[in-house]
């Protein structure tokens, strides 16, 4: 009971602190960027991407670490 | 290799006519206009930075220099300041080890490494160290041919591969409690409250005793703050000092509202974690060993005191069991700088890293 209260505060916690990292910049990158170095760091994530569709095709529009081998982008 | 004087320095690069020499260098006695006109006659590359102690296999010096010597293919940067991280692309090796060594009481590093991180995060396993002075005095202390620099970095990227065990010891004993308010390295808001006020009230419930401002120090030591990271130990950061205003300074960055937790060391457990980490590093060592990497946080050596000697020894028995032989070589720390996995570059106090490079 004690570990299930614990992890729901730990949980509570890292939603906090990862809605207020957004919205730090009026610059939609920047502003991304910081969201993504604190979901990366809380939830150990390898790569963070987030992906348009345009025209029927996926294209990675910003992504943190920044690297081609995870664009999935495709039609 | 341990080398005590410059001299030995110098007979050890004048047989090295290949690849690239790092040197970790013990701040004790240390006068780099010594060692200076040593290294730039040197036919190769040689970049180094001071630090409050050296080891090699399993003894600690506070004074000499450890000399590595990498002949894999490289590509090594020095960064006279760590703000300019406009150059941290177009690396000639694509994929390998990168080993970052940067002054540790320097304002930018997290940014530098984000930067780092965000460029070729995903190519390289990390390993690297805050360099300085245990006095916690900003002095000039990373190094090259050029001259030795305060706010200075140098990335070296190896094509070789490297496992890495990463751990403290410390464990959790209140929390979380919210960083309501941070500058950088400064605590200015626990819950709202004066972060002084909180961190005391919090310490004396473990400890039983009164903490204040006057006695700080003595409780800090014992007691960090930890950064919750799923699925491993978390990221711990190590409160120096408190200003008037009842501020908490830490040695690296606190990420705003980030949730920190109290957390509590105590021998066994400290000893253990250097054990688990140097055994997950020679586990998942694939090939054939060439070198044990020590980064270890000089709050450790201060905190274990005599029984130092344990820690360096669990290292070492991890990294020769069964007839296996892995020369070990390392460094105090001020700051301890790794990926775990593949996750972010990331700033660690307190912490023991273990690697196993290979050939």
């Amino acid at each position: 009971m004690n570990n299930d209260i614990s992890k729901i505060m730990t949980d509570l916690a890292d939603v906090y602190e990862l809605s207020l990292s957004i919205g730090t910049s009026l610059e939609l990158e920047k502003n991304c960027q910081t969201f993504y170095r604190s979901l990366v760091q809380r939830k150990n994530l390898s790569f963070i991407g987030v992906w348009h569709m345009v025209d029927n095709t996926l294209q990675l529009q910003s992504s943190f670490p920044h690297k081609a081998v995870f664009d999935v982008s495709k039609k | 290799m341990y080398c005590s004087n410059v001299k030995e320095v110098e007979a050890a690069l004048s047989k090295i006519n290949s690849g690239v020499v790092v040197l970790f260098v013990a701040e004790e006695n240390f006068d780099f206009s010594k060692l200076h006109e040593k290294i730039e006659n040197a036919s190769i590359d040689v970049v180094g930075a001071k630090f409050p102690g050296v080891i090699h296999e399993c003894k600690l010096y506070y004074e000499g220099y450890v000399l590595l010597h990498f002949e894999q293919e490289y590509d090594l940067r020095f960064f006279n300041s760590s703000k300019d991280v406009q150059e941290l692309k177009d690396w000639e090796i694509k994929t390998g080890v990168g080993l970052i060594i940067l002054d540790g009481l320097s304002s930018d590093k997290q940014e530098f490494l984000d930067e780092l991180n965000y460029n070729i995060g995903a190519d390289f396993d990390f390993i690297g160290s805050g360099a300085g002075s245990s006095s916690l005095k900003q002095t000039p202390c990373v190094f090259n041919k050029n001259g030795i620099h305060k706010d200075a970095a140098f990335v070296l990227l190896l094509d070789t591969t490297m496992s890495l065990g990463v751990a403290h010891g410390y464990e959790r004993i209140n929390g979380p409690i919210i960083a309501t308010k941070v500058e950088k390295n400064v605590i200015i808001e626990l819950n709202w409250e004066t972060p002084m006020d909180v961190y005391s009230r919090y310490v004396s419930e473990h400890c039983g005793q009164e903490v204040n401002a006057e006695n700080f120090s003595e409780w800090c030591a014992k007691y960090p703050l930890g950064i919750n990271r799923k699925g491993q130990e978390d990221i711990v950061r190590d409160p120096i000092g408190c200003n008037e205003a009842g501020h908490i300074i830490c040695i690296d960055e606190v990420p705003a509202n980030a949730a920190l937790y109290l957390l509590y060391g105590h021998e066994p457990g400290l000893i253990s974690a250097a054990q688990k980490a140097s055994k997950t590093a020679i586990a998942e060592s694939k090939t054939n060993p060439e070198l044990g990497l020590i980064v270890d946080c000089v709050t450790r050596v201060l905190y274990l005191s005599d029984s130092f000697d344990k820690e360096m020894g669990v290292i070492f028995d991890a990294f020769n069991k069964g007839g296996r032989r892995v020369p070990m070589s390392g460094l105090l720390s001020m700051g301890e700088i790794s990926t775990y996995g593949k996750g972010r570059l990331e700033i660690n106090n307190k912490a023991i890293l273990s690697a196993v490079i290979n050939e």
